[in-house]
Protein backbone atom coordinates (compact mmCIF):
# COMPACT_ATOMS: atom_id res chain seq x y z
CA UNK A 1 0.00 0.00 0.00
CA UNK A 2 1.28 3.48 -0.80
CA UNK A 3 1.88 5.77 2.08
CA UNK A 4 0.14 9.20 2.29
CA UNK A 5 2.89 10.71 4.34
CA UNK A 6 5.09 13.26 2.71
CA UNK A 7 8.18 11.73 1.59
CA UNK A 8 11.27 13.86 1.77
CA UNK A 9 12.72 14.54 -1.66
CA UNK A 10 16.17 13.71 -2.54
CA UNK A 11 17.39 17.22 -1.53
CA UNK A 12 15.90 16.96 1.82
CA UNK A 13 12.92 19.35 1.34
CA UNK A 14 9.51 17.87 1.36
CA UNK A 15 7.74 18.12 -2.04
CA UNK A 16 4.69 20.09 -0.82
CA UNK A 17 6.97 22.65 0.71
CA UNK A 18 9.03 23.09 -2.41
CA UNK A 19 5.83 23.49 -4.43
CA UNK A 20 4.69 26.16 -2.06
CA UNK A 21 7.91 28.12 -2.57
CA UNK A 22 7.55 27.93 -6.29
CA UNK A 23 3.98 29.11 -6.14
CA UNK A 24 4.94 31.97 -3.89
CA UNK A 25 7.69 33.04 -6.27
CA UNK A 26 5.38 32.98 -9.21
CA UNK A 27 2.80 34.94 -7.30
CA UNK A 28 5.32 37.59 -6.43
CA UNK A 29 6.39 37.77 -10.03
CA UNK A 30 2.82 38.28 -11.17
CA UNK A 31 2.24 40.93 -8.55
CA UNK A 32 5.45 42.65 -9.57
CA UNK A 33 4.44 42.64 -13.17
CA UNK A 34 1.01 43.98 -12.42
CA UNK A 35 2.41 46.59 -10.08
CA UNK A 36 5.00 47.85 -12.52
CA UNK A 37 2.91 47.82 -15.67
CA UNK A 38 1.01 50.97 -14.78
CA UNK A 39 4.15 53.04 -14.46
CA UNK A 40 4.94 53.04 -18.18
CA UNK A 41 2.48 55.76 -19.24
CA UNK A 42 4.44 58.60 -20.87
CA UNK A 43 3.84 62.16 -19.88
CA UNK A 44 2.73 64.40 -22.69
CA UNK A 45 2.22 68.06 -23.26
CA UNK A 46 0.57 70.01 -26.05
CA UNK A 47 0.91 73.57 -27.21
CA UNK A 48 -1.79 74.66 -29.69
CA UNK A 49 -0.76 77.18 -32.30
CA UNK A 50 -3.81 78.86 -33.78
CA UNK A 51 -4.45 81.77 -36.05
CA UNK A 52 -2.75 80.42 -39.18
CA UNK A 53 -4.91 80.88 -42.30
CA UNK A 54 -4.22 79.13 -45.58
CA UNK A 55 -5.78 80.73 -48.63
CA UNK A 56 -5.61 79.29 -52.13
CA UNK A 57 -4.19 81.56 -54.78
CA UNK A 58 -6.06 82.48 -57.94
CA UNK A 59 -5.18 82.56 -61.62
CA UNK A 60 -6.90 85.40 -63.41
CA UNK A 61 -5.66 86.70 -66.74
CA UNK A 62 -7.09 89.74 -68.40
CA UNK A 63 -6.37 91.30 -71.76
CA UNK A 64 -7.08 94.98 -72.16
CA UNK A 65 -8.89 94.77 -68.85
CA UNK A 66 -11.31 92.04 -69.77
CA UNK A 67 -11.74 88.33 -69.35
CA UNK A 68 -12.99 88.27 -72.93
CA UNK A 69 -12.51 90.89 -75.59
CA UNK A 70 -15.13 91.11 -78.29
CA UNK A 71 -15.25 93.46 -81.19
CA UNK A 72 -11.53 94.08 -81.07
CA UNK A 73 -11.02 96.43 -84.00
CA UNK A 74 -7.57 97.81 -83.31
CA UNK A 75 -6.07 95.26 -85.66
CA UNK A 76 -8.84 95.49 -88.20
CA UNK A 77 -8.16 96.99 -91.57
CA UNK A 78 -10.37 96.91 -94.60
CA UNK A 79 -8.03 97.42 -97.51
CA UNK A 80 -4.53 96.14 -97.00
CA UNK A 81 -2.16 96.61 -99.87
CA UNK A 82 1.09 94.81 -100.56
CA UNK A 83 3.63 95.96 -98.00
CA UNK A 84 0.96 97.40 -95.76
CA UNK A 85 0.71 96.52 -92.08
CA UNK A 86 -1.42 97.10 -89.03
CA UNK A 87 -0.29 96.94 -85.42
CA UNK A 88 -1.85 97.25 -82.01
CA UNK A 89 -0.73 96.97 -78.41
CA UNK A 90 -2.55 94.69 -76.01
CA UNK A 91 -2.18 94.80 -72.26
CA UNK A 92 -1.91 91.44 -70.54
CA UNK A 93 -2.51 91.54 -66.79
CA UNK A 94 -2.25 89.06 -63.97
CA UNK A 95 -5.34 89.98 -61.99
CA UNK A 96 -5.00 86.95 -59.73
CA UNK A 97 -3.06 86.39 -56.56
CA UNK A 98 -0.61 83.79 -57.79
CA UNK A 99 2.13 84.07 -60.39
CA UNK A 100 1.16 82.80 -63.80
CA UNK A 101 2.74 81.95 -67.09
CA UNK A 102 0.93 82.97 -70.25
CA UNK A 103 1.09 82.07 -73.89
CA UNK A 104 -1.02 83.08 -76.87
CA UNK A 105 -2.26 81.53 -80.08
CA UNK A 106 -4.06 82.82 -83.15
CA UNK A 107 -6.60 81.50 -85.59
CA UNK A 108 -7.76 83.00 -88.87
CA UNK A 109 -10.52 82.12 -91.28
CA UNK A 110 -10.30 81.62 -95.03
CA UNK A 111 -13.96 81.68 -95.96
CA UNK A 112 -13.43 83.04 -99.46
CA UNK A 113 -10.65 80.60 -100.22
CA UNK A 114 -8.29 83.30 -101.40
CA UNK A 115 -5.73 82.64 -98.71
CA UNK A 116 -5.30 86.04 -97.11
CA UNK A 117 -4.76 84.49 -93.67
CA UNK A 118 -1.92 82.38 -94.95
CA UNK A 119 -0.37 85.34 -96.69
CA UNK A 120 -0.28 87.60 -93.66
CA UNK A 121 2.94 87.79 -91.68
CA UNK A 122 2.85 88.13 -87.91
CA UNK A 123 5.24 89.88 -85.58
CA UNK A 124 4.89 90.13 -81.81
CA UNK A 125 7.12 92.36 -79.74
CA UNK A 126 7.20 93.91 -76.33
CA UNK A 127 6.70 97.41 -77.65
CA UNK A 128 4.40 99.55 -75.58
CA UNK A 129 3.31 101.66 -78.53
CA UNK A 130 2.98 101.22 -82.25
CA UNK A 131 5.17 103.04 -84.72
CA UNK A 132 4.32 104.66 -88.01
CA UNK A 133 0.91 105.46 -89.34
CA UNK A 134 -1.73 103.77 -91.43
CA UNK A 135 -1.52 101.94 -93.70
CA UNK A 136 1.81 100.87 -92.27
CA UNK A 137 1.72 100.88 -88.48
CA UNK A 138 4.35 98.58 -87.04
CA UNK A 139 5.87 97.11 -83.91
CA UNK A 140 9.39 98.43 -84.21
CA UNK A 141 11.10 96.23 -81.62
CA UNK A 142 12.49 92.76 -81.90
CA UNK A 143 10.18 89.80 -81.84
CA UNK A 144 9.55 88.09 -78.53
CA UNK A 145 11.13 84.71 -77.94
CA UNK A 146 8.95 82.00 -79.37
CA UNK A 147 6.70 84.45 -81.17
CA UNK A 148 4.92 83.12 -84.22
CA UNK A 149 5.43 84.52 -87.70
CA UNK A 150 2.17 83.39 -89.29
CA UNK A 151 -1.45 83.18 -88.27
CA UNK A 152 -2.95 79.90 -87.21
CA UNK A 153 -0.71 78.70 -84.41
CA UNK A 154 1.48 80.03 -81.68
CA UNK A 155 1.40 83.77 -81.32
CA UNK A 156 3.54 83.79 -78.19
CA UNK A 157 4.76 80.24 -77.87
CA UNK A 158 7.26 80.71 -75.09
CA UNK A 159 5.51 81.22 -71.80
CA UNK A 160 5.95 84.58 -70.13
CA UNK A 161 5.73 84.88 -66.38
CA UNK A 162 3.63 87.55 -64.76
CA UNK A 163 3.64 88.28 -61.04
CA UNK A 164 0.33 89.06 -59.39
CA UNK A 165 -1.03 92.52 -60.10
CA UNK A 166 1.48 93.18 -62.85
CA UNK A 167 0.96 93.86 -66.53
CA UNK A 168 2.83 93.34 -69.73
CA UNK A 169 2.23 94.99 -73.05
CA UNK A 170 2.61 93.12 -76.28
CA UNK A 171 2.56 94.62 -79.72
CA UNK A 172 1.01 92.54 -82.49
CA UNK A 173 1.71 93.42 -86.11
CA UNK A 174 0.09 91.90 -89.19
CA UNK A 175 1.73 92.55 -92.52
CA UNK A 176 0.66 91.80 -96.07
CA UNK A 177 3.96 91.04 -97.77
CA UNK A 178 5.06 93.35 -100.53
CA UNK A 179 4.99 90.47 -102.97
CA UNK A 180 1.41 89.47 -102.18
CA UNK A 181 -0.28 88.12 -105.26
CA UNK A 182 -2.85 90.20 -107.12
CA UNK A 183 -5.29 87.36 -106.61
CA UNK A 184 -5.59 88.33 -102.97
CA UNK A 185 -7.56 91.43 -103.91
CA UNK A 186 -10.76 91.65 -101.91
CA UNK A 187 -9.86 88.71 -99.70
CA UNK A 188 -10.93 88.85 -96.07
CA UNK A 189 -10.08 86.96 -92.92
CA UNK A 190 -11.34 87.03 -89.35
CA UNK A 191 -8.60 86.77 -86.78
CA UNK A 192 -8.99 85.57 -83.20
CA UNK A 193 -6.34 85.63 -80.52
CA UNK A 194 -6.38 83.41 -77.47
CA UNK A 195 -4.33 84.15 -74.39
CA UNK A 196 -3.92 81.32 -71.91
CA UNK A 197 -2.53 81.59 -68.41
CA UNK A 198 -1.30 78.65 -66.37
CA UNK A 199 -0.28 78.26 -62.79
CA UNK A 200 2.49 75.98 -64.00
CA UNK A 201 5.53 78.21 -64.07
CA UNK A 202 7.92 75.54 -65.29
CA UNK B 1 -15.48 7.09 -35.60
CA UNK B 2 -16.92 10.56 -36.24
CA UNK B 3 -14.73 12.99 -38.13
CA UNK B 4 -13.55 15.81 -35.92
CA UNK B 5 -14.33 18.59 -38.40
CA UNK B 6 -17.25 17.35 -40.35
CA UNK B 7 -19.08 19.82 -42.60
CA UNK B 8 -16.32 22.35 -43.27
CA UNK B 9 -12.70 23.16 -43.17
CA UNK B 10 -10.82 22.79 -40.02
CA UNK B 11 -10.58 25.88 -37.79
CA UNK B 12 -7.01 26.55 -38.85
CA UNK B 13 -8.10 26.15 -42.46
CA UNK B 14 -10.84 28.71 -41.97
CA UNK B 15 -8.40 31.18 -40.52
CA UNK B 16 -6.00 30.58 -43.36
CA UNK B 17 -8.76 30.98 -45.89
CA UNK B 18 -9.88 34.19 -44.24
CA UNK B 19 -6.32 35.46 -44.27
CA UNK B 20 -5.96 34.59 -47.89
CA UNK B 21 -9.22 36.30 -48.70
CA UNK B 22 -8.12 39.40 -46.86
CA UNK B 23 -4.79 39.47 -48.64
CA UNK B 24 -6.51 38.94 -51.96
CA UNK B 25 -8.92 41.80 -51.22
CA UNK B 26 -6.04 44.05 -50.27
CA UNK B 27 -4.13 43.12 -53.39
CA UNK B 28 -7.22 43.71 -55.50
CA UNK B 29 -7.86 47.03 -53.84
CA UNK B 30 -4.27 48.04 -54.40
CA UNK B 31 -4.51 47.04 -58.00
CA UNK B 32 -7.75 48.82 -58.66
CA UNK B 33 -6.86 51.93 -56.74
CA UNK B 34 -6.26 54.75 -59.16
CA UNK B 35 -2.81 56.14 -59.46
CA UNK B 36 -2.13 59.22 -57.41
CA UNK B 37 -3.70 62.20 -59.12
CA UNK B 38 -1.33 64.44 -60.97
CA UNK B 39 -1.48 68.07 -59.97
CA UNK B 40 -3.23 69.74 -62.90
CA UNK B 41 -2.26 73.37 -63.25
CA UNK B 42 -4.91 76.01 -63.04
CA UNK B 43 -5.55 77.83 -66.27
CA UNK B 44 -7.43 80.86 -67.46
CA UNK B 45 -8.14 81.79 -71.05
CA UNK B 46 -9.01 85.11 -72.63
CA UNK B 47 -10.28 85.31 -76.18
CA UNK B 48 -9.81 88.37 -78.33
CA UNK B 49 -12.20 88.34 -81.25
CA UNK B 50 -13.71 90.78 -83.68
CA UNK B 51 -10.64 91.48 -85.81
CA UNK B 52 -11.23 91.42 -89.53
CA UNK B 53 -8.68 92.15 -92.22
CA UNK B 54 -9.32 92.65 -95.88
CA UNK B 55 -7.12 93.15 -98.87
CA UNK B 56 -7.60 96.13 -101.14
CA UNK B 57 -9.13 95.85 -104.56
CA UNK B 58 -8.09 97.69 -107.68
CA UNK B 59 -11.37 98.63 -109.29
CA UNK B 60 -11.90 98.55 -113.00
CA UNK B 61 -12.57 101.90 -114.68
CA UNK B 62 -16.19 102.74 -114.12
CA UNK B 63 -16.73 103.81 -117.72
CA UNK B 64 -15.22 102.58 -120.94
CA UNK B 65 -16.30 104.04 -124.26
CA UNK B 66 -15.07 104.05 -127.82
CA UNK B 67 -15.43 106.33 -130.82
CA UNK B 68 -14.79 105.62 -134.49
CA UNK B 69 -12.18 107.99 -135.84
CA UNK B 70 -11.97 106.89 -139.48
CA UNK B 71 -10.83 104.01 -141.57
CA UNK B 72 -9.90 101.29 -139.12
CA UNK B 73 -9.25 103.75 -136.28
CA UNK B 74 -10.98 103.76 -132.90
CA UNK B 75 -10.49 105.91 -129.84
CA UNK B 76 -11.06 104.20 -126.47
CA UNK B 77 -11.70 106.35 -123.42
CA UNK B 78 -12.21 105.37 -119.77
CA UNK B 79 -12.58 106.93 -116.39
CA UNK B 80 -9.59 107.25 -114.11
CA UNK B 81 -9.07 104.94 -111.17
CA UNK B 82 -7.64 106.39 -107.99
CA UNK B 83 -4.10 105.20 -107.45
CA UNK B 84 -3.84 103.55 -110.83
CA UNK B 85 -0.42 103.86 -112.36
CA UNK B 86 -1.29 102.44 -115.78
CA UNK B 87 -4.07 100.96 -117.86
CA UNK B 88 -4.12 98.21 -120.41
CA UNK B 89 -6.63 98.15 -123.27
CA UNK B 90 -7.20 94.76 -124.77
CA UNK B 91 -8.72 94.54 -128.26
CA UNK B 92 -9.50 91.99 -130.94
CA UNK B 93 -10.99 89.86 -128.22
CA UNK B 94 -7.78 90.01 -126.25
CA UNK B 95 -5.51 89.16 -129.15
CA UNK B 96 -3.90 92.56 -128.89
CA UNK B 97 -3.28 95.00 -126.07
CA UNK B 98 -1.74 98.34 -125.38
CA UNK B 99 -0.73 99.89 -122.06
CA UNK B 100 -0.81 103.56 -121.29
CA UNK B 101 -0.74 105.85 -118.29
CA UNK B 102 -3.53 108.07 -119.63
CA UNK B 103 -7.26 107.55 -119.85
CA UNK B 104 -7.64 107.22 -123.60
CA UNK B 105 -5.91 105.59 -126.52
CA UNK B 106 -6.34 105.69 -130.30
CA UNK B 107 -5.92 102.43 -132.12
CA UNK B 108 -5.52 102.14 -135.89
CA UNK B 109 -5.68 99.15 -138.18
CA UNK B 110 -8.68 97.60 -136.50
CA UNK B 111 -10.11 96.50 -139.85
CA UNK B 112 -11.65 93.27 -138.73
CA UNK B 113 -13.68 94.53 -135.81
CA UNK B 114 -13.86 92.89 -132.39
CA UNK B 115 -14.26 93.51 -128.71
CA UNK B 116 -12.21 95.61 -126.32
CA UNK B 117 -11.92 96.31 -122.59
CA UNK B 118 -9.57 98.03 -120.20
CA UNK B 119 -7.90 97.11 -116.91
CA UNK B 120 -6.41 99.43 -114.34
CA UNK B 121 -3.07 98.67 -112.68
CA UNK B 122 -1.59 99.79 -109.38
CA UNK B 123 2.13 99.32 -109.03
CA UNK B 124 3.44 98.61 -105.55
CA UNK B 125 7.14 98.47 -104.80
CA UNK B 126 7.43 94.76 -105.46
CA UNK B 127 4.27 93.76 -107.24
CA UNK B 128 1.56 95.18 -109.48
CA UNK B 129 -2.09 94.52 -108.87
CA UNK B 130 -4.57 94.68 -111.74
CA UNK B 131 -8.29 95.21 -111.81
CA UNK B 132 -10.84 92.97 -113.36
CA UNK B 133 -11.81 93.90 -116.95
CA UNK B 134 -14.05 96.85 -117.49
CA UNK B 135 -17.25 96.77 -119.47
CA UNK B 136 -16.64 95.30 -122.92
CA UNK B 137 -17.14 97.37 -126.08
CA UNK B 138 -17.63 96.05 -129.60
CA UNK B 139 -16.20 97.83 -132.63
CA UNK B 140 -17.07 97.08 -136.27
CA UNK B 141 -15.55 98.10 -139.60
CA UNK B 142 -17.93 98.81 -142.46
CA UNK B 143 -16.77 101.82 -144.44
CA UNK B 144 -15.73 103.74 -141.38
CA UNK B 145 -15.19 102.43 -137.88
CA UNK B 146 -18.23 102.12 -135.69
CA UNK B 147 -18.17 101.54 -132.00
CA UNK B 148 -20.83 100.58 -129.54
Amino acid sequence: MPSHRATPARGGVPRPLRSLRVQAALGLAVVACVATTGTWAAWTDEVPVSGATVTAGSIDLTVDGGNAVTGYASLSVGAMVPGGSVAAVLTVRNAGTAPLRWTATSTATNADGKGLAAALAVKVTGDTAVSGSAPATTCAGTALAGAGSTLGGALVGTGRTLAPATTEKVCVQLTLPGTAASGLQGATTAVALTFTASSDLS
Amino acid sequence: MTPRHRGGPRPHGRARAAAHATLAALALAAGLHPAPAQAAPWTDTVGVIGTTLGAATVPAPATFTCTGLGLGSVRFTWSAVAGATSYTVSYDGGAGSVTTTGTSVDLAGLLSGGTAWVRAHVAYPSVTWSSVPSTTRTYTFVVVSLCG
